[in-house]
C-alpha cells in the first residue's frame, strides 16, 4: 500500500458501517462482483492502492483461497 | 502529576511513560507517528486529563519560528502616524502576542501543541531551540524579555515529512506511536463506538490489517 490507513480512518470506516446497517456477514461474504469491501473510500485514498487491492484479490480468490 | 490516560483516549504504557518523562524533565515531547494516529489528539487528552488549557499553534509550510513569538506591525503604525492617532505614541500597541508567548504568560501551566513541525522549513526547530530550552524571549521593539511564570508541558507532533536537526532533537523526549496492535485496537474501538458488535469488530478489523498488509 502506497497509503496505509489509519486508526482515524479504520474508526472512519466502522462509523459508515454502523449508519449503513453493514453487518459482519457482509464484511465476511462480500459481494462476489466487488472485490473491495463496501464504503472502502474511508480507507484506501488513492487509485494505485485500489487497483491493488483488487489485484491481490483477484488473485487470491482465483488461487481459491 | 501524572497522565494515566483518559475515558475518551487509550493511551498505551509506553505512551503514558513517555508523557509523564517529558513532564519531570520539563522537556518538549515530540511525538511521531503515521498520520491519523492520534498524535495531535493527545495533546488534547493531556491538557483535558490534568485539567490544563490548549495553546495550539499548527504550522504551516510558510510558518516562521518568529510569529509564535509575536509579530510587529509596521504597517499599521506607520499609517497611525499619518493619520495622527495618539496609538501610535506607544510601541507595544503594534506587538501582536504569539502563541508561546501566550503559553508564557498563562495563569495556569499550560499545554502547548506545536502541531506539524516538519512542514515548516528546516529553520523552524533551529530558531527555536533557545526559546524552548530557556522559555524565554527578547522582544526588540520594547526591550522587555517575556519569561515563561511556569514552564509549559510541550507537545509537538511530526509526521516525518522532513528530518529534524540533531541540536533540537537533542532538547525533546521522543516518542512513535506505534500502530496499534489488535487488542489495543479493539479498545480504541470500544471507546469511540461503545457496546459495538464484537463480530462486527472482528470482521472490519480482520479486512482493515489485511489492507494494511498489501505490500506496496
Amino acid at each position: 500500500m502506497k497509503k496505509k490507513p489509519s486508526t482515524s480512518e479504520l474508526l472512519d470506516w466502522l462509523k459508515l458501517l454502523l449508519v449503513e446497517d453493514i453487518g459482519p456477514e457482509l464484511l465476511r461474504e462480500r459481494d462476489p462482483k466487488k472485490l473491495i469491501p463496501p464504503l472502502h473510500g474511508a480507507l484506501i485514498k488513492n487509485e494505485q492502492d485500489v487497483h491493488l487491492f483488487e489485484r491481490l484479490a483477484f488473485m487470491a480468490r482465483r488461487e481459491g483461497r | 502529576m501524572r497522565f494515566e490516560g483518559t475515558s475518551g483516549y487509550v493511551a498505551t504504557d509506553d505512551l503514558k511513560i513517555a508523557v509523564n518523562a517529558a513532564i519531570t524533565l520539563e522537556r518538549p515531547l515530540l511525538v511521531k507517528g503515521e498520520p491519523g494516529t492520534g498524535k495531535t489528539v493527545l495533546a488534547l487528552e493531556v491538557a483535558k486529563a490534568i485539567g490544563a488549557s490548549l495553546i495550539e499553534w499548527h504550522v504551516k509550510s510558510t510558518t516562521k519560528a518568529q510569529q509564535g513569538l509575536y509579530e510587529y506591525d509596521a504597517v499599521s503604525r506607520l499609517r497611525d502616524s499619518q493619520l495622527g492617532d495618539e496609538r501610535v505614541k506607544d510601541i507595544r500597541n503594534y506587538i501582536k502576542r504569539g502563541k508561546l508567548w501566550d503559553a508564557f504568560v498563562a495563569d495556569e501551566r499550560p499545554v502547548l501543541l506545536i502541531d506539524e513541525i516538519d512542514k515548516a522549513d528546516i529553520e523552524f526547530p533551529n530558531d527555536l531551540l533557545q526559546e524552548l530550552d530557556r522559555m524565554e524571549f527578547f522582544v526588540y521593539e520594547t526591550g522587555e524579555t517575556v519569561k515563561a511564570r511556569r514552564r509549559p508541558i510541550v507537545v509537538i507532533t511530526s509526521n516525518n515529512e522532513k528530518e529534524l536537526p540533531d541540536a533540537f532533537l537533542r532538547r525533546c523526549f521522543f516518542h512513535y506511536i506505534r500502530f496499534p496492535d489488535a487488542d489495543t485496537m479493539r479498545a480504541i474501538i470500544e471507546v469511540h463506538f461503545p457496546g459495538i458488535k464484537q463480530r462486527l469488530v472482528a470482521e472490519a478489523l480482520k479486512l482493515f490489517y489485511e489492507i494494511r498488509e498489501v505490500p506496496a
